[in-house]
């Protein structure tokens, strides 16, 4: 079993340690030639946590890594993540254990996947070695395929003991991924051709690789590019010529790619086009029922293509080729010039006034969140970083500041708005970064990272270089919002709303949370002053591979 | 010049009461901007995301208006939790209370450096020239 996830090249495999999967461990940090390597075992303090890893570690990477679970109990500690992974269609590799013969029979049931098949793409119990191998390859192939998502093996605890013998590993073959035809290539070719101001709007994509494409079809098609850099992972990159409105803003063709387009729009398929295969007791949970609000970027509107547009822009690119002339050509590197000179004018100016918002408030204690992430920037801007956590409640002051130019720029939000997510996410980013020369930045949420602050302790162990600065409001701030709203409706007083929304008498002392986990750590930080000093010490541990933790008191938004 | 001592300290205790009773004012506005949640939108200091320091909000432009604003806010429950504006009854915040708050705001300022005087904004400005 293991080596199947050494051939899949599963970097990574999170788990807290349990019975009901003590053969796999035992493989993993002891098989083969050099033992507890790809996949290498990672310690997670809560089972929610080794989800969150591989849900960062998979929208950082573009690839799955594994996670094991024990038995009933486990797998329902895992199960928000799991939820959340699964809305944010990213593939995870999910290893349950069993153990029906355990003396805990709470622990184990018929059918433990059960717990979590409506929001899991597949699962499978095999009752053999054999089916058991070719379980984990179906439920790689099927977590990669679109919709992707997280997908379960249970494995008995004897069949992770079983001799193999002469058992040999079935042949991997990479699944098919659903694209556009041949007809419809060529007419989106045919189209870009003969419009005289193609557009592209690029969404999330699969990998590198889809981007890659995706540069290749509009340095070669000279559209211009609205990407979702600053939004998500896997997109185009912002720093491209092409990036922006371009020299003219009124387009006459838009594709769309995982993305909406006037024109066309090619998306894959939505969760709810899996809902049949798994809504079993139709439990009704999130996209896999009908939604009372259509999702907007599972939205199919007239012009979509159900197809993967990643394996589909190859198919436009030949097109293209085919059809293109010396005197295209030609007009399409003027038209590139164009966008490429006109871009460069915009962000200038976009920039000065993005400056101009930044600075308001630049002295005020508690810190302003724009000021957190303004004397962030010139620190790690020559360096390769990932911005790991949402950003939605620090007023996202990233965006128009900081470029975003690789796939891992941003990693997006937490996939269904479950607290909790952003440092065992940002350990998952952190893994991915380890071994690439790369920088992981959590701007770290005060009200979530109290869910499962055990994930510090995996990043000081792993030597993670993951910097967090805390985004510390002392509240669970959006709801102190809603509360107040609520009062002023009610009319019975809006000076109570403090009561179960803040985190006061006493602060909580992040600092010394960090440094209890082993992670090195600093603050309070009230003065802003005092921010560039903190972040050069944080980058410098990070840079060493050691983990950072930075405390500010910031504006609530 | 016997008859001015007395007036002069008449004088002086008279604006040494106002500005205490100002300072009072003001003590109980910081207090009640905080207690009833101004903070969350506007910031502790009037330049959070939604800035009203420096009199930049139209509501500011006297007590009355300010005052019929909080009044006149929505108050109809939301069909979804709003993070909107709430409104604030005078069961709620009383007119005295409202014009403690209403001094106390027109007291934020905010004068951030301009971006040239800022280094790290400066530098990336300076820094992110894509025109060749």
């Amino acid at each position: 079993m293991i080596q199947i996830l050494k051939n899949l090249e599963i970097e990574f495999v999170a788990a807290n340690p349990a019975s009901s999967f003590e053969g796999l461990q035992e493989s993993i940090v002891n098989y083969g030639s050099q033992p507890n390597t790809m996949p290498e075992l990672i310690t997670a303090l809560h089972e929610e946590s080794a989800v969150d890893m591989a849900h960062g570690y998979a929208k950082a990477e573009g690839a799955p890594m594994a996670v094991m679970l024990h038995g009933t109990v486990g797998l329902q500690h895992a199960s928000m993540a799991i939820y959340q992974a699964y809305h944010d269609k990213t593939p995870i590799l999910i290893i349950v254990g069993r153990d029906d013969k355990f003396f805990r029979q709470e622990q184990t049931a018929n059918d433990i996947a059960g717990l979590t098949r409506a929001f899991t793409k597949w699962d499978a119990q095999p009752k053999s070695l054999k089916e058991s191998l070719e379980a984990i390859h179906r439920a790689y192939k099927e977590a990669i395929t679109p919709p992707m998502g997280p997908t379960i093996v249970v494995i008995d605890v004897e069949l992770q003991k079983e001799e193999a013998g002469n058992l040999t590993i079935p042949k991997y073959i990479p699944p098919k991924f659903q694209t556009i035809n041949k007809k419809q290539a060529k007419e989106i070719a045919q189209n870009l051709l003969a419009a005289e101001n193609p557009r592209m709007h690029v969404g999330k994509l699969r990998t590198p690789l889809g981007i890659k494409y995706a540069i290749d079809l509009a340095e070669l098609s000279g559209s211009s590019v609205r990407t979702s850099a600053t939004a998500m992972s896997m997109s185009f990159p912002e720093n491209h010529p092409q990036c922006g409105k371009g020299f003219d803003i009124n387009n006459d063709y838009i594709l769309g790619l995982e993305s909406d387009g006037q024109n066309v729009s090619i998306q894959g398929p939505s969760l709810l086009s899996n809902a049949n295969n798994r809504d079993l007791t139709d439990i009704g949970f999130g996209f896999i029922r009908d939604p009372v609000i259509p999702p907007r970027r599972d939205l199919s509107g007239d012009n979509d293509l159900i197809a993967d547009a990643e394996a589909s822009i190859p198919l436009i690119i030949e097109q293209f080729k085919r059809l293109q002339t010396i005197e295209k050509v030609e007009k399409i590197s003027t038209r590139v010039n164009g966008h490429a000179k006109t871009n460069a004018i915009n962000y200038q100016k976009e920039l000065r006034s993005t400056l101009e918002k930044k600075r308001k408030g630049w002295n005020s204690s508690p810190v302003s969140l724009a000021r957190l992430y303004s004397e962030l920037w010139p620190l790690i801007k020559d360096l390769d970083w990932c911005l790991s956590s949402p950003t939605v409640f620090s007023s996202r002051h990233h965006v128009g500041l900081w470029e975003h130019n690789k796939p891992y720029s941003y990693l997006g939000m937490h996939g269904a708005g479950g607290i909790g997510y952003c440092i065992g996410a940002s350990a998952g980013a952190g893994l991915a970064a380890r071994s690439r020369d790369r920088i992981v930045i959590n701007i770290q949420c005060d009200g979530d990272l109290n869910y499962t602050p055990g994930s510090l302790w995996t990043a000081a162990h792993h030597k993670l270089p993951l910097l967090t600065i805390m985004h510390n409001n002392r509240g669970y701030h959006q709801e102190v919002m809603y509360l107040h709203y609520m009062a002023g409706v009610r009319g019975r007083g809006s000076d109570r709303m403090h009561i179960g929304t803040t985190l006061r008498e006493p602060f909580i002392d992040y600092a010394k949370l960090g440094e209890a986990y082993g992670v090195k750590s600093e603050g309070p930080i009230e003065d802003p002053e005092k921010l560039t000093a903190a972040y050069k010490r944080g980058i410098a541990s990070v840079l060493e591979g050691k983990p950072y933790l930075i405390d500010v008191i910031t504006e609530p938004r | 010049m016997k008859y001015l001592l007395p007036i002069k300290y008449a004088v002086i205790l008279y604006f040494l009461g106002t500005n205490l009773a100002l300072s009072d004012q003001l003590d109980t506005g910081a207090q009640l901007y905080f207690d009833h949640g101004c903070y969350s939108c506007h910031g502790y200091n009037g330049t959070g995301r939604y800035p009203i320091a420096n009199n930049v909000s139209g509501i500011m432009t006297n007590q009355e208006l300010f005052i019929m604003f909080l009044r006149l806010r929505a108050d109809l429950n939301p069909l979804t939790p709003s993070n909107s504006m709430p409104n604030y009854s005078a069961e709620v915040l009383s007119d005295e209370q409202a014009q403690d708050l209403y001094a106390y705001i027109k007291t934020l300022t905010d004068n951030p450096p301009e971006i040239e005087d800022i280094s790290v904004l400066k530098n990336i400005l300076d820094n992110a020239n894509r025109i060749n």
